[in-house]
């Protein structure tokens, strides 16, 4: 009777495990190269289509806050999200209610909405504060020392807030 | 303090903070398991440190000359590396992870050469370590772009260190998870050589390490391809 060769039975599940190892490598592969080429799913609640709609429907002074996010939101990114738009809510009720102030999410992985990158020379997940005069972008900034205040809750609320009041104070 | 050693101390710093924030432990997981595994040897486990944080810290340093001196816009090579970079780590670390559990063998050339390279790559031999520490630099989480791109490049313009800036903050990104893998291998070892299983310990090592690689491969793949 015929033997196998050392090593042969073993490596029959090496065999299958590396088979339906490349299949999900091939496949993630795939999926990545036509998710590259396509454009980005339905627009989810909260998303501004572009600078100019915004800008249209202003008839006064006033602040837009816009949050930039990815379709992959990171726990970190949650929080600057989460705090942010809570200092806005609770602090600034009122301009939210006359329409002094906006706050918008915006996903930067949609491809109607990746102007924004150019618009406000974004390097990453950013919370950008967008002035508007009688209809017209006049003026930004970029809250660049969120990710260096995010893990002291205090620090944080209290850098928004200044930076808010300084927006609607000169607006 | 001068204004020099503040820019220095920054650029550490901020590296720190990227290695200790929870966007890229994922990858950190990864890079601790791949420097530990070798518990063997102590002066290997250091050799991959010491080439991880090379790798790093090289990567940084060259992505900064790259955003400064180019044409690339910063913002556009940014979101570039944070859409593609993560796309392409899944397959990458389910390949690697395959390697090191022994499941696929890299093509050979040659009987003997083969058997070299073979062993090697099983092994992951220490120039691995730096090719992981350059792959783990490039794949940007938002976090790490956050403070390289947005807090880094324009420190390192502003202090005009285009080159030792990024170098201290690729050491700052590398440190804590180098200090972390020593004392591991060393913990490991410690209990291993006790009860007399140092050489099965790394064995083990090297399939743990290759299982971690897998399952963060797979949690990538789901994460930034296929959710």
């Amino acid at each position: 009777m015929p033997k196998n060769e050392p090593g042969t039975e073993r490596m029959k599940p090496r065999i299958v495990i590396a088979i339906v190892a490349a299949i999900g490598v091939l496949l993630s592969l795939a999926v990545f190269v036509q998710s590259s080429g396509k454009p980005g799913k339905t627009q989810p609640q909260n998303t501004v289509q572009n600078t100019a709609n915004s800008a249209d429907q202003v008839h006064h002074s006033k602040i837009i806050a816009y949050y930039f996010h990815g379709t992959v939101r990171c726990m970190t990114c949650r929080k600057i999200e989460s705090l942010s738009h809570d200092v806005v809510a609770s602090d600034f009720m009122a301009q939210l209610k006359t329409g002094d102030l906006e706050w918008h999410a915006v996903n930067l992985d949609l491809p109607e909405n990746t102007h924004f990158i150019r618009d406000y020379q974004l390097v990453a997940r950013s919370l950008v504060l967008v002035k508007y005069e009688n209809g017209k972008q006049t003026g930004y900034k970029n809250l660049q020392e969120i990710w260096r205040l995010v893990n002291d809750e205090k620090a944080f609320r209290k850098y928004i807030k200044g930076e808010l009041q300084a927006a609607l104070g000169s607006g | 303090m001068s204004p020099i050693l503040i820019g220095a101390f920054s650029a550490f710093w901020l590296g720190i903070l990227t290695s200790i924030s929870p966007c890229p432990l994922a990858t950190n997981i990864a890079a601790i398991s791949y420097l530990g595994k070798q518990v063997q040897n102590t002066k290997t486990v250091l050799a991959n440190g010491f080439l991880y944080t090379i790798g790093r810290t090289a990567t940084y340093v060259v992505l900064a000359v790259v955003a400064v001196t180019s044409i690339l816009s910063v913002p556009e090579l940014s979101f570039f590396l944070q859409r593609y970079m993560s796309k392409l780590m899944g397959p990458i670390l389910i390949a690697v992870g395959l390697v090191l559990i022994e499941v696929v063998r890299p093509p050979s050339f040659g009987v003997a050469i083969g058997e070299k390279i073979q062993a090697r790559a099983q092994r992951g031999g220490i120039w691995g370590a730096g090719a992981l520490g350059m792959l783990f630099a490039l794949s940007f989480c938002p976090t790490s772009a956050a403070l390289f791109f947005g807090s880094l490049i324009p420190l390192a313009i502003d202090s005009k260190s285009v080159v030792v800036l990024p170098g201290l903050y690729g050491l700052g990104t590398a440190l804590p998870v180098f200090a972390f893998a020593v004392l591991i291998a060393l913990g490991a070892r410690s209990i291993a050589t006790v009860f007399q299983r140092l050489s099965a310990l790394e064995v083990w090592a090297r399939r743990i390490t290759g299982a971690v690689f897998i399952l963060i491969g797979i949690y990538f793949c789901w994460t930034y391809i296929f959710a």
